[in-house]
């Protein structure tokens, strides 16, 4: 198991070499049914670790909900506007962002989350390299 | 004697004209300027050689305020024989259009139209509190009327769809019991979790909008909740303080405190770009404080860069005038933020120093 964690860790930050990204995170859920970033990769602070997603909240919880990526650009606060719907981008100083669902057959199993500290728009081979690593997570959990 | 007399009646009506606080205009009945006292000068910043003979009163006035207009000539007090009270719009020397009130009065003079008295006074002073106390008023109504509105809902989703939710829930546990086939089984475990998702999400739904601990717990419960759901959701490590007594207060004031400490922190999630976060709530003997500190970025507040339209600010300060309290920032850039509101509280706890205005419910 322990073997499975650092080669996750590495395909993480493999990735985030490849495409030049800011920051990269797994989210999972636990064992008591809390969804939290299991793995990042580039982050400034430890605030990802206590963040607990919610379904159909905040980017990462509606690809969550919905089963397929979402994206965003440009995210800085603003008045009036609900920070619960962007938390990790608030916690790693993030303004763009692609989340891909990590699918075990139809059934989302995690979700993992692009970012760019720089407005910055993810190009389809971006979008590609991090949804080749969501689909070989996918098939790795459901090995599991 | 008599002589001696008008002499000394005309002498004191010529200080009186001289030294009185109102403004005096006088003109005469083509509408001329005929006499202006030294108030006149001081209001609308004419010299009397400039306007004497000179200006005609439609010159100085800009028009009547009526109810239907900010100045309309319709119905103009120079054409009645007397108004006892109306509003102006006077221009003053500096070219600026200066709201002011008025009574008017045609003197009396014998085949013709005499010289007609105008007495001005500027209360825009008045006006401005006046208007102030409106928008205060209206403040206070549109914030209780959004929080009877938000306990309603949350009330209806707690009790109403909760509720219901919970009832398929068990519903869904006794069909698990019979014997399904495997893929019956697979398809009724998704629908339970759906369903057990779903009823998370509409508790908390009913959590956001208004926790019912804030009514039945009180303050402290409310706010150690809030606290424990602002870690979960922004990762920033909150602590929360109480200090003194435990107590319920009046529910104007712990809505009221809860909303600004709710509104603090979201705000520093939002800038502060902060690890850490402290609240406090401290019990006095005559009244209660709360404190929401954070060692992120800060920001200068004498020139404060107003991210958004500053209406949470002012949503603050405003529920704190409401309850006669005092809210103080204190920041810095690079020393983080620290907000600290207080509010007196008499020994039943209700403010103590309440706005004549505000609910007490």
């Amino acid at each position: 198991m322990i073997r499975l964690e650092e080669q996750i860790q590495e395909a993480l930050d493999g990735i985030r070499a490849e495409v030049v990204a800011d920051f990269l995170a797994l989210a999972l859920p636990e064992g008591g049914g809390q969804i939290r970033w299991a793995y990042a990769s580039g982050n400034r602070n430890d605030r990802f670790k206590r963040i607990v997603l919610r379904p159909g909240k905040g980017i990462a919880g509606r690809v969550f909900s919905l089963g397929r990526p979402v994206s965003v650009e440009g995210i800085t606060p603003r008045a009036g506007d609900d920070p619960r719907e962007y938390p990790i981008l608030l916690a790693e100083g993030l303004c763009c962002a692609v989340a891909v669902p990590v699918l075990c057959g139809s059934r989302v199993r995690g979700v993992l989350l692009m970012a760019s500290r720089t407005p910055r728009t993810f190009s389809s081979s971006d979008v590609d390299a991090a949804i080749g690593l969501a689909e070989r997570l996918g098939s790795v959990y459901s090995e599991v | 004697m008599g002589f001696r007399m008008l002499n000394e009646t005309a002498r004191f009506m010529e200080t009186l004209f001289k030294n009185v606080t109102d403004a005096i205009l006088v003109v005469d009945g083509k509408g001329d300027v005929i006499g202006v006292n030294p108030a006149f000068e001081r209001m609308s910043g004419w010299m009397a050689e400039e306007v004497l003979g000179k200006k005609s009163l439609c010159d100085l006035c800009r028009g009547m305020a009526t109810c239907q207009e900010e100045s309309s000539c319709i119905d103009c007090f120079a054409s009645r024989l007397r108004m006892p009270s109306f509003q102006i719009h006077l221009h003053t020397k500096s070219g600026e259009d200066i709201a002011v009130a008025g009574s008017s009065t045609r003197l009396p003079e014998d085949g013709g139209l005499g010289a007609l008295a105008v007495i001005l006074r500027d209360n825009s002073e008045m006006q401005r509190a006046e208007r102030e106390r409106h928008q205060r008023q209206l403040t206070n109504y549109v914030i209780q009327a959004q929080e009877e509105e938000r306990k309603r809902i949350s009330r209806d989703l707690h009790d109403g769809i909760g509720q219901a939710l919970y009832s398929i829930m068990v519903g869904l546990r006794v069909i698990n019991q019979l014997d399904l086939n495997h893929d019956m089984r697979q398809h009724l475990d998704e629908v339970q979790q759906l369903t057990a998702r779903t009823l998370e999400e509409v508790k908390s739904l009913s959590v956001e909008l208004r926790p019912s601990a804030l009514d039945d717990l009180g303050l402290a419960a409310a706010l150690r909740s809030y606290s424990k759901r602002f870690e979960q959701t922004f990762g920033i490590l909150t602590t929360f303080e109480i200090g003194g007594q435990r107590r319920r207060y009046d529910s104007a004031v712990e809505t009221a405190l809860y909303r600004i400490a709710q509104e603090a922190m979201t705000n520093a999630a939002k800038y502060a770009d902060t690890d850490s976060i402290t609240l406090r709530l401290a019990d006095q003997p005559d009244g209660v404080e709360v404190c929401i500190e954070d060692h992120g970025v800060g920001f200068d507040p004498q020139h404060l860069k107003v991210q958004g339209t500053g209406l949470g600010l002012y949503g603050m300060r405003e529920r704190v005038t409401l309850l006669g309290g005092t809210l103080t920032i204190e920041a810095a850039p690079g020393q983080g933020t620290k907000i600290h509101v207080v509010v007196p509280l008499d020994e039943k706890g209700g403010p103590r120093y309440v706005h004549p205005i505000a609910d007490r419910g």
